[in-house]
């Protein structure tokens, strides 16, 4: 299991650095209220939702586990093979994961890499019907399966945040799925749990 | 050995008026300077066996101030009241931990009361709340004092009557469910109704308060609460001088007296300037769920009008704020 926590801890810390992105007004936004009983927050333009979205794949692309001289991780980014292949040969993807791909396993119910990942440079995601994905709305693709998570999501009773429960007040921030799930290996990682409270005593 | 001296000073006392003739047949009695001496030993030593029975008042009486001791209840207090003894504790926090803090006393908001919601199926035991609650709330550092406990249970059934408090293995286990337990803000709260001296009382906004003040600390609360959220500050919180929370509550984070009750107030100094909860920030798994149960359209009110809610310890009527969900 410390392999599996290893890995996510990965994927969660490496391959998706979140970008503090604003939200896109052009897409549903979260939790779509306006400000409570027209306070003065919603004048000024407060109590938006800053929902964190993922990194832009030009961003993301193949850990190679080599660092450059200044210390940072080389990357290589997904259209540098993927622009290329771009036929539907499975055997090619196939050798593809063996060779490049060995830190992702593939565990989330019978998935392939085409579920999710849109051709031809793999930059973007599609829908189950082929509609392109941006990644920033990478919780629309989740929520074709896991559609009672987004509807929490959605409602807020799914996911962390912090900031103002009251958005008269202030903004709120949130996270998003792959904030905290792994989508290849979805399982939650172990963790070690914080030190419980222990009641005082009289010394 | 006192019982034996009085004994034998009042056995004299029963000869003292034939003790003072020289012609005497008491060989004992009849030397006064021996009986003085005795006198003087027997008095030295009640003396002594009072001020060493009251020797550990010493530091109680130390603690106390003649400000602290002649406040009024908080619900009496001017805001020219407040501001002195705002500034008292904070000059008395700097002077006994090193740090500098800020106290202040949020007022309810109007139209506002709280409730919370925590989802079963989410919460990974982790006790980042636990935690995140320590820090917040000024709790002592060497006894790992909090206002949450987490319970891990057996997935079937949810009886934290069989729950573990100590489990220290990585979570989550597959199978069981983990279960925070805190103060539940009952609208019908037999800790208040216990209270001889009104310490503790039903905020407008729902949370239940205590002045730590007007506490005596007999601990009647902690017997009437069916969730054992109650806990008795058995001695002065030691707490690192850069650990300090800076952002106090008058009657919520700041730190407590030695002697007193305290219990979870939903961080009352931050949600009643709009803020979270420190547990909700906290949770890596999002599973906590806070808001404004008057406003129809925020969060808590979806879940509890689209989810599966039970709330602990039914029977015992408490009608509290606090909601279990599992997700479907």
């Amino acid at each position: 299991m410390t392999g599996l926590a290893t890995r996510a801890l990965v994927v969660i810390t490496v391959v998706y650095p979140v970008l503090g992105c604003t939200d896109n007004p052009s897409r549903p936004k979260p939790v779509t209220r306006g400000a409570q009983s027209g306070g003065v927050g919603a004048l000024l333009g407060k109590g938006r939702i800053r929902a964190a979205r993922p990194a832009s794949a030009m961003v993301l692309g193949l850990v190679t586990g080599k660092r450059d001289g200044q210390g940072r991780p080389v990357r290589v980014a997904c259209q540098t093979c993927h622009q290329k292949i771009v036929s539907a040969n499975a055997d090619v993807y196939r050798k593809a994961d063996a060779s490049f791909h060995a830190n992702i396993k593939l565990r989330h119910g019978r998935k392939t890499c085409r579920t999710c990942h849109r051709l031809p440079y793999f930059t973007d995601f599609n829908l189950a019907d082929g509609t392109p994905v941006p990644h920033g709305d990478v919780k629309i693709l989740c929520g074709q399966c896991h559609a009672r998570r987004l509807l929490e999501y959605e409602n807020g009773a799914h996911g962390g945040m912090t900031g103002y429960w009251d958005r008269r007040q202030g903004e709120r921030q949130r996270n998003h799925c792959l904030d905290c799930h792994n989508p290849h290996s979805p399982g939650i990682p172990l963790v070690r749990p914080a030190p419980r409270a222990r009641n005082r005593r009289l010394r | 050995m006192d019982d034996e001296t009085r004994k034998s000073l009042q056995d004299e006392a029963v000869d003292d008026p034939g003790s003072d003739n020289p012609g005497s047949d008491d060989p004992g009695s009849d030397n006064p300077t021996r009986r003085r001496m005795l006198k003087a030993a027997g008095a030295t030593a009640w003396f002594g066996a009072l001020g060493y029975s009251l020797w550990p008042m010493r530091k109680y009486i130390k603690n106390l101030d003649q400000d602290e001791l002649l406040r009024d209840h908080y619900k009496e207090l001017s805001v020219a009241d407040k501001k002195r003894i705002f500034a008292a504790i904070e000059k008395k926090t700097e002077r006994e931990y090193g740090a500098k803090v800020r106290v202040s006393d949020p007022p309810p908001m109007p139209g506002v009361k709280y409730g919370y919601a925590l989802n079963l199926t989410t919460c990974i035991g982790c006790r980042k709340c636990v935690e995140a609650c320590r820090v917040e709330n000024n709790h002592d550092r060497t006894d790992m004092q909090s206002y949450i406990r987490v319970f891990e249970i057996e997935n079937m059934g949810l009886d934290i009557s069989k729950g573990r408090l100590d489990y220290d293995h990585p979570v989550p286990v597959k199978g069981r469910r983990y279960f925070p337990v805190q103060c539940q803000h009952c609208d019908n709260p037999p800790c208040v109704s216990v209270c001889p001296t009104k310490a503790t009382w039903k905020e407008p906004d729902g949370i239940v308060a205590i002045d730590y003040s007007w506490c005596i600390g007999c601990r009647y609360c902690a017997a009437a609460c069916p969730y054992q959220a109650r806990f008795f500050n058995w001695r002065k919180p030691r707490i690192p001088a850069n650990e300090v929370n800076p952002d106090q509550g008058y009657l919520s984070n700041r730190v407590r007296p030695v002697g007193v009750m305290e219990k979870c107030h939903f961080c009352l100094h931050r949600v009643r300037r709009g803020k979270f909860p420190a547990c909700l920030e906290a949770c890596p798994a999002g599973a906590r769920v806070f808001g404004n149960l008057r406003d129809p359209k925020s969060e808590i009110r979806w879940v509890l009008e689209n989810r599966r809610v039970f709330i602990l310890k039914e029977e015992q009527a408490t009608k509290p704020s606090f909601f279990y969900f599992l997700a479907e």
